[in-house]
């Protein structure tokens, strides 16, 4: 099995924090404020859409809203597969990170 | 505060981007509009709207060419590899196309050329040769003095010039040098000031300064000076005249009608003209004489003149010159533009010029009907071969691929091989340059590869081809479900037949037509070089007479060449029998009614008719005996006899030449071309302006007569030079145009005919190939290797039959109602051709056809039907 990419692995993580509200203006504000960097929305379409083709994530319609123009939104939640996914790369991750100091750049 | 996102760019968003993944781009797009509104005010939120759409389009484009570019790279690769599998159909494919693009390459270069004439003057626009309407002919030639009559009458003309291109070749020597040149054109001051050719030594202004002054061209420089630099060098023309050159100018392009080496004031014509008509120029001028029309006439107009307005004072301008010649008072002058003269110049004095331009609009023709020959071979054969690929397609296709993937698959195959075919016939036509131009007259070369226009068009020929060789693969074979191409189902092979054999048809249908007008035109050349002229024209020596020397003792020179023994006769006159031009409107009364027809005069003397066989229809020939005969005899033709519509025109009188009595009917002979009619024609004893001596000699050793006749001919002219011709060799040269364009036609025939076989060849190899189960197993039921050559053969006779049979009526009208109707005598348009050129494509398809025959005849079927 493939690893995550960084930027999945963001993004499995934006839709686990958001639940119910996780969808694509929501997941891109919250990327762009957790990484101080500007995301377009063509840049969360991509790994979404991946996401789900690989299992990760599912999705559904929810209502018209008003604020929308009254179109629905597309809300993803993660699938089991999406959380051994990340699961996984938080393994890999620790074991990478482990014994590490807090500081590295000073204390290299 | 309700907004909503911009209408016009929500809009080009859901044009543009369909949300085929179910992104619900346009309501995120909107909600994080209203966001922005409520954080940062409208302005932003409009700005950034409109920035999502301006960075999608831009992504959108690059990601198009990145991936167009990707699968162009596939496309390609395919394409060679398609060319390396299967390289005798590529060769063929290749050879076929190379040969119909070399042969619209010189078709278009032609054209071009042709289009190009005379473009090239600053304000070409403004310049416009003046053409003269006369009530039974009309043509540039317009009254001699015209030009300087319009310079002094019309201010709206910023430049006038005369000009005259002498007709004669004429001996032009530099020290020892000399040569015979025919480009001596003689022009007023102006000229230069119009055709603002380049000069490269000498002021445009005053290089006319003087009468005596002379430009020429810097291959005419190069000629008799070398390096030597010519300005202010003098130049002797017909050894008495001298000319100081005054100025170099470059070559004159070889796409202008205006065409000379030598260039000199049209004051000093007079002089020239006298010498060579024979008159004294101290008591007339030629280029003076309103009654002489032969210059042309060309002006420059004001950039604010208006054609039409000029023309309309004509009429009122030329009534102040009835005084000179009441017959302008007939004539009508209207302008012609200078761009328009190679094209449209329709003119019938001076032997038939036809309108050029129906020759562009024919060449158009034949250049499409040969590219679509090579198309249709092309069409063919990757027909026939894409049956062997219908797998790939429907693999293609259940990959995936969708259909306008594989028409640009397809046609980026048929662009490969029209590439790689032009670039091998743009080395064929490097090769096949000098030819071409030696048989179309041209003098073009490789430098049009630098010419942006022609590089375009060579370019528009390329996608042209690849486009209409494509097209039939690329629409039909991209139709097919994969699933029925996988299972078979779909039988290519006899549902495409008909179409294959159609094209096949509509190949050899043209090219039978090309071949049978090849055959008429050629046919018709040799009816014009064989026809009996009504006099002879073997072993007769032709003299030009240039020395007064000679031409004043005319008798003398006359008996003294009749004492050489290998002479039987000699005759002296002004013109050729053979090419005799130069008629004049003549006014005859003849029974109480005025008649005005052309008449074309000949001055010779007593034996010249005895000479050249010229047989009597009444009355007599010119004689000695006859003292009156000196003064005002004259003979007259056939022709000219049946309109003065005399009962017996013997004795009757003309007054038109002073007294002129009619003393002899002489039967009609060609005195012209073959393809003019007989036009009239009448004989006088004037013996003065003699320029040609004929000598008639009864020997084989034409050297040891010529040398006699030199002996002679320098004894009274030591100065001069003895110069002399054939009589039939200077007939030969009459047909040179006709024999260009006859040659230009076999090779389109020739080019037509290889791609006709090329296609048949193709085809053959293809169908012997789908039926060799057939074959087999008819051999193995016995059939014999002739029955088997005939099952293969058949259907090709048919076609070739089918052909023949649509080609001869249009072949029929082409050249019976088209071209033969130009020439006043014409061969038979017999059957003959028709079957001979039926039974030859018979033979030739035969040929053809039947290497891949034999080859399935002889196949052992045992090897054909174990593949099962």
């Amino acid at each position: 099995m493939d690893l995550l990419t960084r930027t999945e692995e963001l993004i499995l993580l934006a839709v686990w924090h958001l639940k119910e509200k996780a969808y694509s203006v929501h997941i891109r504000r919250m990327l762009s404020d957790i990484t101080g960097q500007y995301w377009s929305f063509g840049a969360v379409y991509m790994p979404l859409t991946r996401l789900e083709k690989m299992g990760y994530l599912q999705s559904h319609l929810s209502d018209p809203t008003p604020e929308r123009g009254g179109r629905s939104k597309r809300i993803y939640s993660a699938t089991k597969n999406g959380l051994h996914a990340l699961m996984q790369i938080r393994k890999i991750n620790s074991a990478i990170w482990k014994g590490t100091p807090d500081d590295l750049v000073t204390n290299s | 505060m309700t907004t909503s996102p911009p209408k016009i760019a929500e809009k080009l968003l859901r044009k543009l981007f369909p949300d085929t993944r179910g992104h619900t781009m346009l309501g995120d797009f909107e909600e994080e509009f209203h966001y922005l509104t409520n954080e940062k005010g409208v302005l932003p939120a409009i700005f950034w709207y409109w920035l999502q759409l301006f960075t999608s389009i831009i992504s959108m484009i690059f990601g198009t060419i990145y991936w167009g570019f990707i699968m162009l790279k596939n496309y390609l690769l395919i394409a060679f590899r398609v060319l390396r599998k299967h390289t005798a159909y590529s060769l063929i494919n290749i050879f076929g196309l190379t040969l119909g693009l070399t042969c619209s390459i010189f078709i278009f270069l032609f054209i071009a050329e042709e289009l190009s004439y005379d473009t090239f003057f600053t304000d070409s626009d403004r310049i416009y040769r003046i053409v003269r309407q006369m009530p039974d002919v009309h043509g540039p030639s317009t009254r001699n003095p015209l030009g300087p009559a319009m310079q002094a009458g019309f201010p709206e003309l910023s430049k006038v010039t005369r000009y005259w291109q002498h007709q004669t070749p004429t001996l032009v020597a530099y020290n020892d040098l000399w040569f015979k040149e025919e480009g001596i054109a003689f022009a007023g001051p102006q000229f230069l000031e119009i055709f603002d050719y380049r000069l490269i030594s000498g002021n445009r202004e005053t290089v006319f300064s003087e009468n005596n002054n002379l430009v020429i061209t810097a291959s005419a420089a190069l000629k008799y000076f070398g390096d030597e630099d010519p300005v202010g060098k003098t130049m002797m023309v017909e050894t008495k005249f001298p000319y100081l050159v005054s100025g170099v100018m470059e070559d004159v392009p070889g796409n202008s009608h205006l065409q000379f080496d030598f260039l000199m004031p049209i004051e000093s014509y007079n002089r020239i003209a006298a010498h060579f008509y024979g008159y004294n120029p101290s008591e007339y001028s030629l280029a003076d004489d309103w009654m002489a029309g032969m210059f042309g006439t060309y002006i420059k107009l004001i950039p604010q003149a208006q054609p039409e307005e000029l023309e309309a004072k004509f009429p009122d301008f030329l009534k102040q010159f009835a005084s000179y010649n009441p017959e302008v008072l007939d004539e009508t002058l209207y302008l012609q533009p200078i761009k328009e003269i190679r094209l449209y110049s329709d003119y019938t004095s001076g032997g038939t010029v036809k309108n050029l331009i129906y020759l562009i609009y024919g060449l158009i023709v034949v250049g499409i009907i040969i590219i679509s020959l090579a198309s249709f071979n092309y069409m063919n054969m990757a027909t026939a071969q894409y049956i062997t690929r219908t797998k790939e397609v429907g693999m293609r296709k259940v990959i995936g691929a969708r259909r306008i993937q594989l028409i640009v698959q397809f046609f980026c195959e048929s662009a490969v091989f029209s590439v790689i075919a032009m670039v091998i016939s743009l080395l064929l036509v490097g090769v096949l340059m000098p030819y071409f131009n030696q048989s179309v007259g041209k003098s073009l070369d490789m430098s049009f590869l630098t010419d942006p226009i022609i590089i375009a068009g060579i370019i528009g020929i390329t996608l042209l081809t690849a486009v209409t060789s494509g097209s039939y693969p690329a629409l039909f074979l991209s139709r097919f479900r994969p699933a029925a191409i996988i299972s078979g189902k779909i039988s290519l092979i006899t549902k495409r037949g008909l179409f294959r054999n159609s094209l096949v048809l509509v190949q050899f249908t043209a090219t039978i037509i090309f071949f049978i007008c090849a055959v008429v035109i050629n046919d018709q050349i040799n009816f014009m070089k064989d026809k009996d002229l009504g006099i002879t024209k073997d072993n007769i020596l032709i003299l030009p007479v240039k020395e007064d020397a000679i031409r004043n003792n005319y008798e003398t020179v006359k008996n003294e060449l009749l004492q050489i023994p290998d002479v039987s006769m000699v005759s002296f006159s002004a013109k050729l029998p053979i090419n005799l031009y130069g008629s004049t409107t003549t006014e005859i009364e003849s029974n109480g009614e005025r008649k005005v027809f052309e008449l074309t005069f000949a001055n010779v003397d007593y034996d010249f008719l005895d000479l050249y066989e010229i047989e009597m229809a009444a009355g007599r020939k010119f004689s000695r005996d006859f003292t009156s005969d000196g003064t005002n005899s004259i003979i007259i033709n056939e022709t000219t006899a049946e309109i003065l519509g005399y009962e017996n025109p013997i004795g009757q009188t003309i007054e038109k030449f002073g007294g002129s009595t009619i003393v002899g009917v002489a039967k009609n002979f060609h005195f012209q071309p073959v393809y003019n009619e007989i036009r009239p024609l009448a004989f006088f004893l004037y013996r003065r302006n003699f320029r040609f001596a004929s000598v008639k000699f009864n020997t084989t050793d034409t050297g040891r007569m010529l040398s006699e006749v030199e002996k002679v001919w320098e004894k009274h002219a030591p100065d001069g030079l003895f110069e002399y011709y054939f009589l039939n060799d200077e007939f030969q040269r009459l047909y040179k145009t006709q024999e260009k364009v006859s040659s230009s036609i076999g090779y389109l025939s020739a080019f037509a005919l290889c791609i006709a076989l090329l296609g048949l060849f193709g085809l053959s190899s293809f169908t012997v190939n789908q039926k060799s189960k057939t074959i087999s197993i008819r051999k193995v039921f016995g059939a014999s290797f002739s029955e088997v050559f005939m099952y293969i053969t058949r259907d090709y006779f048919v076609l070739i039959v089918i052909a023949n049979i649509l080609a001869w009526p249009v072949a029929w009208y082409l050249m019976a109602k088209l071209v033969l109707i130009e020439f006043a005598y014409r061969t038979e348009l017999g059957i003959s051709v028709f079957l001979i050129t039926g039974v030859l494509s018979l033979i030739v398809a035969a040929i053809v056809v039947a290497y891949y025959s034999v080859k399935a005849a002889l196949t052992n079927p045992a090897d054909t039907l174990r593949q099962e």
